[in-house]
C-alpha cells in the first residue's frame, strides 16, 4: 500500500517545507565536515532509499530480502577491504560510529591497571573508555603541533616494558595534524605493543592500511571522510585478535551455543545489523574509491590552504596551520571574540563551523588551547576554493 | 542426483565459498542447511554437485576458505559426512 500523500497536501509540503530546506542547504557554506559530512554524493541516499524497500537481516531468514541483505553486507566488506587493506573482509566489523568500534578495540586489549601509552591528541572517544576501565596508567606522549618526528621519537621512549598496548590518533581532529602513524606502527611491531589506530579523520582521506601497519585494530566513523550516514562505522580487527564483544545476542549462527562466536565478523556483530546505513555506507566508499584519495586531499588541501593564508598574517586571529600544507582541518584562535561568539556569526551568515573542544580536551592541552578551544574549519571534497574566499570576506 | 553441502562457520563464510566457486565456474549456492546437520544450531552450507568436490575443495583452500564440514547427500535425501 502506498503512503497516503494526496497531491495538494504533497505540492504544499514540498513548497512549505522541502523547498526552503533545499534552499537553505544549498545556500550554507559547510565547513563542519570533520563531525559530520553534510553534502554526500546522490549515490549515498539512493542506496539507503533502496535498501530501506527491498532488504531485511541477513543470516536469519533466506528469502529474497535477507539475501539481497546478506549481499550487501559482503559488499560493503569487501569495498571497506580494499580500501584500508585488509586481507579478509571477516575482519571487517559494521559498528554504530568510530567510539563503539574504539571501545571494543581499547576494551579487548586493555584491563584494570594496564599501562598504555597515547598520543597527546586523542579524542574522548579513546581516553573516556580508558577512564571508565579504571585504574588504567596512561602514557601521553606528548609532542609539538606538527612535529611528526618528536611524536615518534616521544613513542619510542613511551613504549616499552609493561605498555599494554599504544593507541593513537592518524588525524587530530582538532588541528589536522596528520601524525606518523607509519613510524609508530614500525615501533610497536618492533617491541610486540599492540596498536589501536583511531582513523576518524582520515579514513577516507589518507591512505590507511591495516595490513602495512600491523595494526591490532583500526576504527573509524562512516559518517565523515567516506560520506555515509550516521550510525554507521568500522572495526578492522588485525589478524590474531580476539575481540571481546560490547554486546552479546543473536548473530543467526551457531544459535545452540550461548556463547558469542568466536570468530568474525559475527563474534562483534549481536542484533539486527544496521542494513540500511551499510547499503549508504557502502556508496559512500564506492564514491570515496572513484574519486581517489589524492584527489580528495588536493581538493580539501587546496581549500584549507586558502582559509589559512587568508588569516595568517591578521593580528586578530591565531592560526594553527600545517607548514607543510595541506590537510583537511584548519583551527584557528579569534583573539577579539570567543571562537562561539564568532561562530555564531558566521552561522547566521550561512557558514558551518564548529567552535570548542571538539571532544579532545587532551589535545587542546597538548597545545596549550584547553582555555579558550579553538574555532574549526573541515572541508570535505565538495567544498571549493571560492567558498574559502567567501568566507574570508566575511571575516 | 548427488551433490555435496560444504558447511560455513558463518553467513560470510558461505557467501565468500559461493562466490570463490562461482568465479572459478562450480555452481554454488548458500543456503541454510538443514538443522540435523549442525550440532550448534543455525548454520550456512553452499551445495555443490556430485561431480565437482575435489575441484571444488581445491578451489577453497587456495582461497583459505576451507568448510567446517562436509556431508555427500543420498537419493533418499539422507546426508552422509565425508572426511577430506
Amino acid at each position: 500500500m502506498q503512503p497516503h500523500l494526496h497531491w495538494p497536501a504533497g505540492l504544499s509540503f514540498y513548497f512549505r517545507v522541502l523547498l526552503p530546506i533545499c534552499q537553505e542547504r544549498s545556500a550554507m557554506i559547510y565547513f563542519d565536515s570533520a563531525a559530520t559530512t553534510l553534502q554526500k554524493p546522490a549515490s549515498v541516499p539512493a542506496a539507503v532509499a533502496d535498501a530501506i524497500h527491498t532488504m531485511t537481516t541477513p543470516g536469519r531468514g533466506d528469502h529474497p530480502a535477507a539475501r539481497l541483505a546478506a549481499d550487501l553486507m559482503l559488499r560493503c566488506r569487501m569495498e571497506a577491504a580494499a580500501l584500508f587493506d585488509v586481507p579478509q573482509p571477516e575482519n571487517v566489523i559494521l559498528t554504530s560510529n568510530a567510539t563503539h568500534a574504539l571501545n571494543i578495540a581499547i576494551r579487548s586489549l586493555v584491563s584494570p591497571g594496564d599501562t598504555v601509552a597515547v598520543s597527546g591528541y586523542e579524542h574522548n572517544a579513546v581516553t573516556r573508555p580508558l577512564r571508565d576501565i579504571g585504574g588504567v596508567v596512561c602514557r601521553i606522549v606528548n609532542g609539538r603541533l606538527f612535529d611528526p618526528r618528536q611524536m615518534a621519537e616521544g613513542f619510542r621512549r613511551a613504549v616499552s616494558g609493561g605498555v599494554k598496548a599504544a593507541i593513537c590518533t592518524h588525524t587530530s581532529n582538532v588541528f589536522g595534524y596528520t601524525l606518523p602513524i607509519e613510524e609508530i606502527a614500525a615501533i610497536c611491531r618492533e617491541k610486540g605493543v599492540p596498536l589501536i589506530v583511531d582513523a576518524s579523520q582520515s579514513a577516507g582521506i589518507q591512505p590507511v592500511s591495516l595490513r602495512r601497519w600491523g595494526a591490532a585494530y583500526v576504527a573509524m566513523p562512516g559518517h565523515k571522510g567516506l560520506y555515509g550516514p550516521q550510525g554507521t562505522g568500522l572495526l578492522l580487527c588485525g589478524e590474531g585478535q580476539t575481540p571481546r564483544p560490547l554486546l552479546a545476542g543473536g548473530t543467526g549462527s551457531l544459535s545452540r551455543q550461548q556463547e558469542m562466536p568466536d570468530f568474525l565478523p559475527d563474534r562483534l556483530e549481536a542484533g539486527t545489523q544496521n542494513v540500511h546505513g551499510a547499503a549508504g555506507l557502502l556508496a559512500g566508499i564506492q564514491f570515496v574509491r572513484s574519486q581517489g584519495l589524492e584527489k580528495i586531499r588536493q581538493k580539501e588541501g587546496e581549500v584549507i590552504r586558502a582559509l589559512a593564508s587568508g588569516l595568517e598574517g591578521r593580528e586578530d586571529f591565531r592560526v594553527f596551520a600545517d607548514p607543510a600544507g595541506g590537510g583537511s582541518v584548519l583551527s584557528v584562535l579569534p583573539l577579539q571574540e570567543a571562537p562561539e561568539t564568532l561562530a555564531d556569526r558566521l552561522a547566521e551568515q550561512g557558514v558551518a563551523v564548529r567552535s570548542g573542544l571538539h571532544c579532545a580536551p587532551l589535545a587542546h592541552r597538548t597545545a596549550g588551547t584547553e582555555d579558550t578551544g579553538t574555532l574549526r574549519f573541515s572541508a570535505s571534497v565538495f567544498n571549493t576554493p571560492e567558498e574559502a574566499e567567501m568566507v574570508l570576506r566575511i571575516l | 542426483m548427488s551433490y555435496y553441502l560444504l558447511l560455513s562457520r558463518s553467513i560470510t563464510h558461505a557467501q565468500r565459498m559461493s562466490r570463490t566457486l562461482e568465479r572459478a565456474g562450480i555452481t554454488a549456492r548458500f543456503f541454510r542447511p538443514p538443522m540435523g546437520l549442525t550440532d550448534r544450531g543455525c548454520s550456512y552450507a553452499v551445495r555443490i554437485g556430485g561431480d565437482y568436490l575435489s575441484a571444488a575443495m581445491d578451489c577453497l583452500r587456495r582461497e583459505g576458505l576451507a568448510p567446517m564440514r562436509i556431508f555427500r547427500a543420498a537419493g533418499d535425501g539422507s546426508f552422509s559426512e565425508i572426511t577430506m
